[in-house]
């Protein structure tokens, strides 16, 4: 997995979700989930990557559960309709497929190689007159500028919690809480301007504004062999029977 | 024959409007797409996470207000493809919006609309865009039957299910002779599968009827709150003047003369008496306090800005191979590649040998290494050898050894001394220019003479809650990055410290030890992995970052004291019933005075100079009743009258009763009045020898 190039695990995970979006039914949804496990175990990433769920969404998840097992649809097990629950569980298995891909990707990813990764596959999309140089440039820049903005939001956001609440400082709390968010912004927007006036300044003092087109990748058989298999797999899905549908009701 | 009849500037601007995008829009842009990806990332954790996308939003509009609609388009295109990687496809559709409702907001705060043309503007533009959306997900749902229908049996399965368990409930209490809740529960029942009945059937008018609304609000809020922004920003940045490209296929920088009578800075002139000529091969060192204008003289030289006083035949030719290449002051600015590899092809056409260029500054990097992982040093010498690769004519270089330790300086120093083609203008504050270069000495014009620290005596008291002796200890802490991940990194081990009241701790160490780790876990901001950190009763602590200007945030100097302090702005906190406001009020006045910014009250945040700023920063923590206080890297950048003038700052916090703690990678320059100088290497402290 660690192996593959970025691009490979881009399309392939954009083609998996997208297939599971338009058939989510068990055949598919169960072989996408084997799948997403199963390359979860194969690029040894450990447990502890995965993201802790918080507390409200947990309760959220149980109580729909139980509106869903209360709802008794067919098909019946042991006198107990359990269709709901079925239904319920594949829509979350759904959602939790579509966000371990996500997550896969970027787990197993660096961020630089993610930004070249985007601008090789919008390569081909300059033949339609996309222009494809200044979204790379772009994209490159915003990935060399993300770790010093996301600092930049961490010292903002400790500096507001740690003042004393605007909302016992006025009057009219509702006006100062807003004129509070809007500074906040400022300070933000202020400190990245301040980042874009340096950052266009150096690249003037480069001579371009254009970054060097990315070195090819190490594309080989094996990503083209996942590519394949990942659109086959999207594709067969439609013919597959749809499972819940036929199942034989009691 | 109609484009004959144009008037000339709308021809202008609809060839301007599909011309690419200059330098200055690439680079807001990327800042405004990092920045959109980084809120929508930071809102994915947050339980306030609408807010953030809201904000993104802001962001945006600020862009769509200041450029042309191409560079909005580019910036959310590319927001989206990195959300798309690091989220999957639900933050995609967030970034489309909030890149949709920014473009309407900002077009028009462009414009300077009013409110309702503002809201109709959006109507018309982004609430089908909206309706039609989540982008995905909607249309997902309308064409694809599967999708729907699970959704929707979802939808029904938990209205019935709930209305089984309330109905259920209600029969138990009807057996019980209870018949008026089972009615109550049957009601509810039937209310349920109802709204269930109604939602489902009725979708198709009630997600663009909620995106109606949604939109009103979006177009006031951005028209509010980003209208503030874009007023502050305006304030805090001024426009450089001849920020574009000027790439030369023959470029002839030199012979060059400069006639600097009055050069001009961020729209500030500044006067120097100096005609400079510089002709081919020549070493000039300019030498000067900070504020004498040496950037600013190396900017004019550049042909960056100035224009009118420098007089050269030639084209200037920057960036371009064999024309003027220059390197300016902070490291972290004048780096534009992902990794060092990039970065040393960015603007060169031919091919790059990178062992090659980077052993010519004395750097062994990998070639995909991360420009972001570099130190400050490694950054320093990247840029240059980026320069030093387009064999330039003219080679300027601003401060560019500040981050480098004696020895690489040297190396530095005599790599540059030994450039025979090129004429080399570097400005330094360090005595090291060699015999046969000019030295130009710049006097600084507007020099403020500060109160001395000796002039201080009296001690003030501050109103602190903390009674013990001792602050803050350390015991056996250490600390690791990432615990869980792969990539778990051990920064600190076995850290033992104590603090005391009164004193001053210098901590130093080289970029990666692990300082400002360190100095994060002693504000109270970071959590040690190991170890235990045992705290004063009532200690309030507090981090000073590097970069000040983040931490203030209210427009004005007298604003922003009174809201870290915690006083209400009206004064009325000086008779409150409270005596804890009473208190504030008090700690505010004689932190005021302590740190004489009386008369600085009225002035706006953004005209004052960075350490007036960090004035501000530490008077209000001080009157809040932060009783120790982290500065990380307070150092950098500043030149001797800098240093003297943070010595007499740091002065202050002491005289009211602030411990301070500064953490630094400067070895060389400590504050006067320093208690103890500790160094931290390896994860570990030990005392300095110095």
């Amino acid at each position: 997995m660690h192996r593959l190039a970025p691009e490979t695990k881009v399309v392939a995970g954009i083609v998996i979700s997208v297939g599971l979006v338009f058939n989510p039914q068990w055949s598919h949804v169960i072989v996408a989930a084997v799948l997403v496990v199963a390359v979860f175990l194969a690029a040894k990433l450990p447990a502890s990557v995965l993201p802790r769920v918080p507390l409200i969404i947990r309760f959220a998840l149980i109580g729909g559960a139980i509106g869903a097992a209360a709802s008794g649809e067919e098909p019946f097990v042991a006198g107990i309709g359990v269709g709901g629950l079925l239904d319920y569980a594949r829509l979350i298995v759904v959602g939790i497929v579509m966000i371990l891909w996500a997550g896969i990707l970027s787990w197993t990813t660096g961020l630089t190689a993610v930004g070249f990764a985007i601008r090789r596959l919008i390569g081909p999309l300059r033949r339609v007159g996309v222009p494809v140089d200044e979204i790379g440039s772009v994209v490159a820049l915003a990935v060399r500028s993300l770790p010093l903005v996301v600092d930049e939001i961490e010292v903002v956001n400790e500096s507001v919690s740690n003042r004393p609440s605007p909302a016992d400082l006025s009057d009219k709390p509702l006006r100062e809480a807003f004129s509070y968010i809007g500074d906040t912004a400022a300070a933000v927007v202020i400190g990245s301007h301040r980042r874009a006036r340096d950052l266009a300044t150096a690249m003037v003092s480069r001579g371009s504004t254009t970054a060097p087109r990315p070195k090819r990748s190490g594309f080989r058989k094996i990503d083209i062999a996942v590519i394949i298999a990942a659109f086959a797999l999207a594709v067969t899905a439609f013919w597959l029977p749809g499972w819940p549908v036929t199942i034989p009701e009691s | 024959m109609s484009q004959t009849t144009n008037p000339p500037s709308t021809r202008a601007a609809s060839t301007r409007r599909s011309e690419p995008l200059d330098a200055a829009e690439v680079a807001d842009a990327a800042l405004t797409a990092a920045l959109v990806v980084a809120l929508l990332a930071a809102g994915r954790v947050l339980a306030s996470g609408s807010l953030f996308q809201v904000v993104a939003s802001f962001v945006v509009a600020v862009l769509a207000a200041r450029r042309r609609t191409r560079a909005v388009v580019i910036a959310t295109c590319a927001a989206a493809a990195i959300a798309l990687i690091l989220g999957g496809l639900g933050p995609v559709s967030q970034a489309a919006l909030a890149g949709v409702f920014g473009w309407c907001g900002g077009y028009g705060l462009k414009r300077g609309w009013g409110r309702l043309r503002s809201i109709a503007f959006s109507l018309l533009i982004a609430w089908p865009a909206m309706a039609g959306s989540v982008l995905f997900f909607y249309p997902a749902i309308a064409i694809n039957k599967k999708l729907r229908t699970l959704v929707f049996d979802n939808v029904e399965n938990q209205a019935n299910g709930f209305g089984n368990i309330v109905s259920s409930i209600g029969s138990a209490f009807g057996g019980l002779g209870l018949g008026f809740i089972d009615d109550a529960a049957q009601t509810v029942d039937g209310w349920l599968e109802s709204t269930a009945d109604f939602l489902i059937d009725n979708w198709l008018l009630l997600i663009p009827a909620t995106e109606f609304f949604y939109t009103i609000l979006y177009a006031l809020a951005i028209r509010a709150v980003g209208g503030a922004i874009l007023r502050r920003l305006d304030q805090a940045l001024v426009e450089p003047v001849g920020l574009s490209l000027q790439p030369a296929e023959i470029a002839n920088p030199l012979p060059v003369r400069i006639a600097g009578a009055a050069l001009k800075r961020n729209g500030v002139t500044v006067t120097m008496p100096l005609t400079l000529d510089i002709q081919p091969g020549e070493h000039v060192v300019v030498e000067g306090p900070n504020g004498a204008g040496k950037s600013t003289l190396l900017d004019a030289l550049a042909g960056m800005d100035n224009h009118s006083a420098v007089e050269r035949t030639g084209l200037v030719g920057l960036g371009s191979f064999g024309g003027t290449a220059r390197v300016g002051q902070r490291p972290e600015a004048q780096v534009v590649g992902t990794t060092v590899e990039e970065d040393l092809r960015w603007g060169l056409d031919t091919g790059v040998d990178v062992v090659a260029t980077l052993a010519d500054v004395g750097l062994d990097l990998p070639e995909d290494r991360p420009t972001s992982e570099l130190s400050g040093g490694e950054l320093q010498r990247l840029a240059l050898a980026s320069a030093l690769r387009r064999e330039p004519k003219l080679l300027l270089a601003d401060e560019v050894t500040s981050m480098l330790d004696p020895a690489e300086q040297l190396r530095i120093t005599r790599r540059l001394n030994a450039l025979t083609t090129s004429a080399v203008v570097r400005t330094t504050h360090r005595n090291d220019a060699a015999p046969t270069d000019r030295r130009i000495v710049l006097r600084s014009a507007n020099a403020t003479a500060e109160a001395q620290p000796d002039a201080l005596s009296e001690l003030r008291t501050i109103h602190s809650s903390v009674t013990d002796s001792r602050l803050l200890r350390l015991r056996n802490v250490g600390f690791t990055h990432n615990p869980t991940q792969p990539w778990a990194l051990d920064v600190l081990k076995g850290l033992d410290l104590s603090i005391h009241r009164y004193e001053m701790i210098m901590i130093e160490g080289r970029n990666g030890s692990g300082k400002t780790t360190l100095a994060r876990i002693l504000a109270g901001l970071a959590e040690q992995t190991e170890g235990g950190v045992d705290e004063a009763a009532g200690l309030r602590r507090a981090l000073a970052h590097q970069h000040v200007r983040l931490q203030l945030l209210r427009p004005t100097v007298s604003a922003e004291l009174h809201s870290l302090a915690g006083v209400r702005s009206d004064g009325s906190d000086e008779d409150s019933e409270s005596n804890r406001q009473r208190t504030r009020f008090q700690n505010l006045q004689t932190s005021t005075e302590l740190f004489e910014l009386d008369h600085l009250l009225n002035r706006r945040i953004d005209e004052l100079s960075g350490g007036e700023q960090r004035r501000v920063l530490l008077a209000g923590l001080v009157a809040r009743g932060v009783s120790l206080l982290v500065l990380d890297e307070p150092l950098a950048g500043l030149d001797a009258a800098g240093r003297s003038d943070l010595a007499n700052t740091l002065d202050r916090v002491r005289l009211a009763g602030t411990s301070i703690v500064v953490v630094s990678h400067d070895i060389e320059w400590a504050p006067p009045h320093v208690d103890q100088r500790l160094r931290l290497s390896d994860g570990k402290l030990m005392v300095a020898t110095s």
